[in-house]
């Protein structure tokens, strides 16, 4: 995602959203540390289809979840989207808009253990709604890469943000998977292990960051392209949650998420 | 002991479809017609996926055979919570003969091969109402089975099945591996909501041939010929309960 002004010059006009951060942004005297994160959302919600349809429009601010303590803009039973099929949604797989377990287990687990990121470089990989990154940012991490290829989702982190009063570091839209860690002290990995193919790749360049002396952490229910990859030997078990009934609705066959990270 | 479940889900014309029999009467017309996985199927897949909630089952395998269209309900399956399916593919124009011997012995294969110690299928399909491929499914594989399971309970390497039996209801135990058939009443199935539509693109569908699991579809059965049910005629009125005697009477019924 590029930070500078969008392509079309002259003056555009604003998404209701973005006039009401821009009007609460200057009521809280948190201007400043806005600006930036102002600029992005206004240069994508000035797209028409973002427009019409925001994350804010079609997501409800839920905290039934393992961390009530971040407000998170969701697709909830309440939500018009919830019971739409996929093709109704103007999202194309809005992954962003739901909590996934293993995500949940990250964030409270590094919110419990605040002292693993303190001063830290962190990097939020496939960061959805971002709670992860979010969780370490409010456990003082020095700087978070919220990472996730869906663009819509580093809009929806921004957004997180802005609701938790969270400044959001940097937001990054490329695929990292293989990609050399150097630059991080901690990744955090909720849920990315869905897909048996997936996570084969998604393991090994974990491994490798671990190897490189990375912190690893990775939060997931129970998938079965974790429970059947060899490397799961090499992972030991930081802590196990139990979902919220709430959760549990939307994540059928799963009640429990749990945190693992490299021996 | 944790389990893994096979699940079998059958595609059908869609049970709310006024069925129509083909000009030819030797089957009935599927072309442009709505299908959904078979409501008993549904039933098995949710009963599984309980299961795996009360950390019964460990993994929940679903299976359907048939054409492309097969994995639209495989992915109705996954959406359910199912943790990933298998597609045996069967060329459009082969699945008239499919016969519930050879979805058995592809079922009983698939079961030795994933390792699966309990093996859930609709009691039924609605379209042909054979009511017959659990039952083989358990003469191949040598297991147990429980049909017509209306409730299901699992105690120290057994399972208590209730089920609905003409004179009411019959408890049984049966040991593991097993294979259960569900009844209407095990389960009520859960509507499938979209973040569980969006995951469930996520999960893997294994494809693969009879042929790879050593099962040769040969027929055992002919159609000779489908016809629609008898139209039911009008009934009649009658005066009072004297009348209504001696028809009853005339007309040999009582």
């Amino acid at each position: 995602m590029t930070f500078g002004p969008s392509p079309r010059s002259g003056p555009r006009p604003l998404d209701s959203t973005a006039a009401a951060l821009c009007v609460l942004d200057l009521g809280n005297g948190l201007w400043k540390d806005y600006s930036r994160a102002y600029r992005i959302l206004r240069n994508v919600l000035c797209n028409k289809i973002m427009a019409e349809f925001s994350p804010t429009t079609e997501t409800e601010l839920s905290h039934k979840h393992l961390t009530p303590e971040l407000k998170l803009h969701l697709i909830t039973p309440t939500c018009r989207l919830w019971t739409s099929p996929p093709p109704h949604s103007p999202f194309l797989d809005p992954f962003w808009a739901f909590y996934w377990p293993g995500g949940q287990a990250v964030s409270r687990f590094i919110l419990d253990n605040a002292h693993l990121v303190k001063g830290k470089r962190v990097l939020d990989f496939g960061c959805g709604c971002g709670a992860s990154g979010l969780a370490a940012k409010t456990s003082t991490a020095k700087h978070v890469t919220f990472n996730d290829i869906d663009k819509v989702a580093l809009e929806a982190v921004l957004l997180n943000g802005y609701q938790n009063n969270i400044v959001v570091d940097s937001l990054l839209s490329s695929n990292l998977i293989g990609s050399p860690s150097g630059q991080y002290d901690v990744v955090l990995v909720g849920d990315m292990l869905y897909d048996t193919d997936f996570a084969h790749q998604v393991l090994c360049w974990l491994q490798n960051l671990h190897e490189s002396g990375s912190l690893v952490i990775i939060g997931d229910p129970g998938r079965f392209a974790l429970e059947s990859h060899p490397l799961k030997k090499l992972l030991m078990c930081l802590g196990k949650y139990e979902l919220t009934e709430a959760t549990i609705l939307e994540n059928r066959g799963y009640t429990q998420a749990f945190v693992w990270t490299f021996r | 002991m944790s389990l893994r479940v096979l699940v079998g889900c059958k595609r059908v014309i869609d049970y709310a479809v006024k069925i129509r029999v083909r000009p030819d009467k030797l089957g009935v017309v599927t072309d442009g017609v709505k299908h959904s996985m078979n409501p008993f199927d549904e039933i098995a897949i949710e009963e599984a996926v309980r299961l795996k909630e009360k950390k019964i089952a460990k993994e929940v395998v679903a299976v359907s055979c048939g054409p492309t269209q097969a994995q639209e309900t495989i992915r109705t399956a996954l959406a359910m919570g199912a943790d990933r399916g298998i597609h045996v593919e069967i060329p459009a124009k082969e699945m008239e003969k499919l016969e519930p011997l050879h979805v058995s012995k592809i079922l009983a294969k698939l079961a030795e091969q994933e390792q699966a110690e309990l093996v859930i299928v609709g009691k039924q399909a609605i379209d042909d109402d054979s009511n017959a491929t659990a039952q083989m499914t358990a003469a191949l594989l040598d297991w147990p089975q429980a049909t017509f399971a209306s409730k299901l309970e699992k105690t120290d390497g057994e399972l208590e099945v209730t089920r609905e039996v003409d004179g009411g209801l019959e408890t049984i135990k049966v040991k593991l591996p097993a294979v259960v058939s569900s009844d209407l009443r095990l389960n009520e199935p859960r509507y499938a909501t979209l973040p569980n539509i969006m995951k469930a693109k996520k999960k893997k569908i294994a494809k693969m041939k009879p042929s790879d699991l050593g099962v040769n579809l040969a027929s055992h059965l002919e159609v000779i010929e489908v016809v629609d049910p008898p139209t039911r005629e009008a009934g009649i009125k009658v005066e009072d309960v004297d009348t209504l005697v001696t028809k009853l009477k005339d007309s040999g019924r009582i």
